[in-house]
């Protein structure tokens, strides 16, 4: 068989393993093994094959501070900090339904500032976010799906490791693209803030279930927001004065927030200890799927299944506009089984020279591919950031359906925010003056 | 009859050494089969796909690719010889100088050629390498003085020439740079200029300084070589056809890249000037003998450490390079 | 409300020998990883601190990081399946689970035993990246600044993937005596 029946054989594949139930990095894997040894017809090459992509995945700074990050957000989750700031909030939001849904995106928006990977952004405010929005009576399905849908900014506003692999794979400024991130990444959030206050208009009944006993929200005094606000200041401040690396911040933010739950006695040395073991537990289930993610991305180019698609787009003879949604539509397919890096990886290569002769920006291209990847965060059966918020909040029963079901407009407003930027290029490099 | 190849190459198909690779080196190895009762069918796998950069080596040893770009900057302990122009800095600023003195002592040298053998490599030469790196700041730099102080990022073996010189080495990667200074993590950066053009860092470190740390050697073109020996030798003569053509194409494509780089610099609002002479001599002989500490190193591991360093120092003087400090004379 | 399938409902009461010693070494990996954690943290900071008070900064943090997190995910992988904290879709299962238990006992067998054989391969793929630069004496880090040995962290993933298969095998003999 030729290597690229083989390719396409294996994304059917990959469907029905994780459909069947097989532990999701199981199953790239697997897959990935199956299919080098077809490809090549030795066992041997395909074992290399998985070890090498197992082994150098993950080993990277940046992946290195995501236990950091999902620390820093469990420990103002666990301290009461997180519940008290939106218990403020939703005091001042009252007359406005979805008006804390709209919190949580703009909260997001400051804290995507902070952080290069979308799924520091979910771990964090699924913990923090979604009881109080619950508590409020928002419906579940939406709290979920607004958090898994806002984390998606992470990677749009500055820093973002996805730009910055991005500016790797086509050697240009980094900074340029972080510029260009700044005016999609509003938009999106803008769109979000519009459909939650739509909906609440539409189906009030959404927002106003069963509030929670307690009524946090009345009792708690407002000078209860200023730690995390504190935090986030401590954090913003020391990235843009240069005191640390955006990075690093994730172990300063992670240290302060666990001084502060000390300070404030609100947890101990045992649940201190209890929350790290949880941090584990998510980075490890993560990571490990995107170790498994990234040997089925190099199984895929490998078998050529990228290089043909591209090919044949190109092929199609389009002008700049098509090739940008046809390329678009390629990335955000492959996003439903690829995680973001190894998309970027298979196809950049290919695509952006093509971009170039169609005479496309460098930082358009760039951020039309990230949104793009980024729907993948969103859409079944692989998509990380459902994934983290589901291992977040496994404990108070909710569901992989769910969270998927709750972010899928999310995912659709993500689209349409992506068709805005290929059309109007200005929303992406107007800020550069292009 | 068709064989099967899979060239890699850790970095994506924008820097030049894999451009190069598709532009050049396939090509000629391509012409150089016709008429023969061969042909190869490429599969390149750049960029990650296979191998991330430092990877390579491991890609090929282990069967995954028969051809490819070994960056031995990146194998610093496997391929430590290879590595001899990034401990001894302020050397040349002429690629060819570099290049081919390096390669050259691969035949001179059988510890070099054991080093890739030892990972059933075989070493077909066209090294590659990079231009002259200089120094970027954010504050004017006119003597060694001025450094004092000084966060400035450095990729890899490069901070290092930082030691004792009153500036505080910072390990950063061509990605971080410029936010890194931007916001003033680091307060410069040093640096080669098509790397700099590209990410545009005259726009947060502007005073560019010519400081000649020198062109260095990042590596070469390898066969895995349980393979290459069962290769006719028409193919084996092809593929060395091929690396000469990319080692031509290679130098020839970097000359215009770096000339194109200044321009950008100086067009983006970069000031660039040349470190004077004398200040020069002073860095050169402020940090410690980075290269003999390296080479004693090595000689303690059963390499020919010391005899790699004289050697290429030998072969600069003998090209005619005056340098500031002969490491190999301590 | 839904749930999540509890992928491992293991009997209470005493258990083996044999599957307390497996608990006992993922817990303790599990321990290790958690520190590992917090080391981080503040060798992270100590470098931000070093950095920007004394003009100091540790070197070779960037190459600890990065190989870190290999470490401690590798550490704590079995772990968090053992807890049913592993990523896997439970749409199709829950289902059977609900209409059909001993058929979705058998599918989650059969996925377990998937996860056996994947981890042991995974295992049994990278061993001989591990001895292999142990041999060589393989080094990460720059020669006269800060270097460290690669082995360890390659023996991590070998030791922790092998850890993965025994905790997918005891799921799986106990969704497997579910089944039947
Ligand atoms: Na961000
Ligand atoms: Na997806």
């Amino acid at each position: 068989m030729d290597p690229l029946t083989i390719g396409y054989l294996s994304l059917a594949g990959i469907g029905i393993a994780i459909y069947g139930g097989i532990h999701v990095a199981i199953a790239l894997a697997g897959v990935s093994l199956l299919g080098v040894w077809a490809i090549t017809g030795k066992i041997k090459l395909a074992l290399n094959f998985v070890a090498l992509a197992a082994t150098d995945s993950i080993a990277e700074y940046t992946f290195g501070v995501v236990p950091l990050f999902v620390l820093m957000g469990l420990a103002v989750s666990e301290s009461g900090l997180g519940r008290d700031t939106f218990a403020i909030i939703a005091r001042g939001m009252r007359g406005w339904r979805g008006g804390l849904g709209v919190a949580t995106v703009l909260s997001n928006a400051v804290f995507a500032a902070i952080t290069g990977i979308s799924i520091a952004s979910a771990a964090v405010f699924s913990k923090v976010a979604v009881p109080e929005m619950v508590r409020a009576g928002t419906a579940r399905s939406i709290a979920v799906g607004v958090v898994a849908g806002s984390s998606v900014l992470g990677m749009l506003i500055p820093p973002s490791l996805l730009l910055i692999l991005f500016a790797i794979l086509t050697d240009s400024s980094v900074g340029d693209l972080f510029v260009a991130g700044v005016g999609p990444g509003l938009l999106l959030a803008l769109a979000y803030g519009v459909y939650l206050t739509v909906l609440g208009r539409v189906r009030p009944d959404l927002f106003d279930g069963p509030r929670g006993t307690g009524g946090a929200e009345d009792r708690t005094p407002g000078y209860l927001m200023l730690p995390v606000l504190g935090l986030a200041g401590l954090v913003l401040g020391g990235i843009y004065t240069g005191f640390f690396t955006p990075t690093e911040a994730g172990a300063v933010g992670a240290a302060a927030a666990l001084i502060l739950a000390f300070g404030m006695r609100r947890i101990g040395g045992r649940e201190a200890w209890r929350i790290t073991v949880q941090t584990g537990h998510i980075t490890a289930a993560v990571c490990f799927l995107i170790v498994g993610a990234s040997i089925y991305g190099r199984m895929l180019g490998f078998s050529g299944v990228p290089g043909a698609i591209t090919q044949w787009a190109v092929a199609s003879g389009i002008g700049p506009l098509g090739f940008l949604f046809a390329f678009a539509l390629i990335v955000a397919l492959m996003g439903t089984v690829l995680d973001s890096s190894s998309i970027m990886l298979v196809t950049v290569p290919l695509a952006f020279p093509i971009s170039q002769e169609l005479g496309i920006d460098v930082a358009h291209f760039g951020l039309v591919t990230v949104i793009a990847v980024e729907i993948g965060l969103l859409t079944p059966p692989l998509g990380l950031s459902v994934f983290v918020v589901q291992a977040t909040l496994r404990d108070q029963g909710v569901t992989l359906g769910e969270v998927f079901k709750g972010a899928a407009p999310f995912a659709l407003i993500m689209a349409a925010v992506l068709t805005a930027v290929i059309l109007f290029p200005v929303i992406a490099i107007g800020l550069l003056g292009r | 009859e068709t064989i099967d190849v899979t060239v890699v190459a850790g970095h994506p198909p924008v820097f030049l050494w894999v451009k190069t690779l598709t532009d050049a080196f396939i090509p000629a190895v391509d012409a150089a089969l016709e008429g023969t009762a061969y042909d190869i069918a490429w599969l390149e796998a750049y960029g990650g796909t296979l191998a991330k950069v430092g990877g390579e080596l491991e890609a090929i040893e282990d069967g995954l690719a028969q051809v490819g770009i070994v960056s031995s900057l990146f194998e610093p302990s496997l391929l430590s010889l290879q590595n001899v122009t990034y401990v001894t800095p302020f050397g040349s600023d002429d690629v060819d100088i570099v290049f081919d003195t390096v390669d050259g002592m691969h035949d001179e040298i059988p510890d070099m050629r054991k080093l890739w053998a030892d990972h059933d490599m075989e070493y077909l030469g066209g090294g590659f390498g990079l231009e002259d790196y200089l120094l970027m700041t954010k504050f004017p730099v006119k003597t060694l003085a001025d450094l004092a102080g000084h966060k400035i990022n450095a990729p890899g073996p490069a901070v290092n020439w930082l030691k004792d010189t009153g500036a505080v080495g910072v390990s950063g990667n061509l990605t971080t740079y410029y936010n890194d200074i931007q916001t003033g993590v680091a307060e410069g950066v040093i640096v080669f200029p098509t790397a700099a053009a590209a990410a545009k860092l005259q726009e947060v470190a502007p005073y560019v300084t010519r400081t000649g740390f020198g062109a260095q050697y990042a590596g070469a073109i390898v066969a895995k070589k349980s393979w290459f020996d069962e290769q006719p030798a028409e193919v084996q003569d092809a593929l060395q056809v091929g690396v000469d053509a990319f080692a031509k194409a290679y130098r020839e494509g970097l000359e215009q890249r770096v000339a194109g780089a200044f321009k950008a610099m100086e067009a983006g609002g970069a000031t660039i000037t040349v470190l004077p002479e004398e200040e020069r001599l002073k860095w050169a002989n402020a940090i410690p003998n980075v290269a003999m500490e390296w080479a004693r190193d090595l000689d303690a591991k059963g390499l020919a450490g010391t005899e790699v360093v004289k050697t290429y120092m030998q072969k600069l003087k003998d090209a005619g390079v005056t340098v500031p400090r002969d490491w190999s004379a301590e | 409300m839904s749930h999540t399938i509890d992928t491992t409902p293991e009997p209470e009461g005493p258990r083996p020998l044999p599957l307390k010693l497996a608990d006992g070494i993922m817990s303790a990996a599990n321990v290790a990883a958690t520190a590992w954690i917090l080391l981080l943290m503040v060798l992270i900071l100590s470098d931000v601190i070093g950095r920007n008070a004394f003009l100091h900064p540790i070197a070779g943090v960037p190459e600890m990081v990065k190989f870190s997190i290999v470490g401690i995910v590798f550490l704590q992988v079995a772990h968090t399946h053992r807890k049913g904290e592993l990523i896997r879709s439970d749409g199709i299962l829950g289902l059977l689970a609900k209409r059909r238990p001993r058929a979705g006992a058998l599918l989650d067998c059969a996925g377990q035993l998937c996860g056996v054989a994947v981890s042991l391969m995974l295992a049994w793929a990278v061993y001989p990246k591990a001895t292999r630069a142990f041999a060589r004496g393989e080094m990460e880090g720059i020669a006269g600044h800060f270097q460290m040995p690669v082995w360890p962290f390659l023996a991590i993933v070998t030791g922790g993937s092998a850890l993965l298969a025994l905790s997918f095998a005891i799921s799986a003999f106990y969704a497997g005596k579910r089944a039947l």
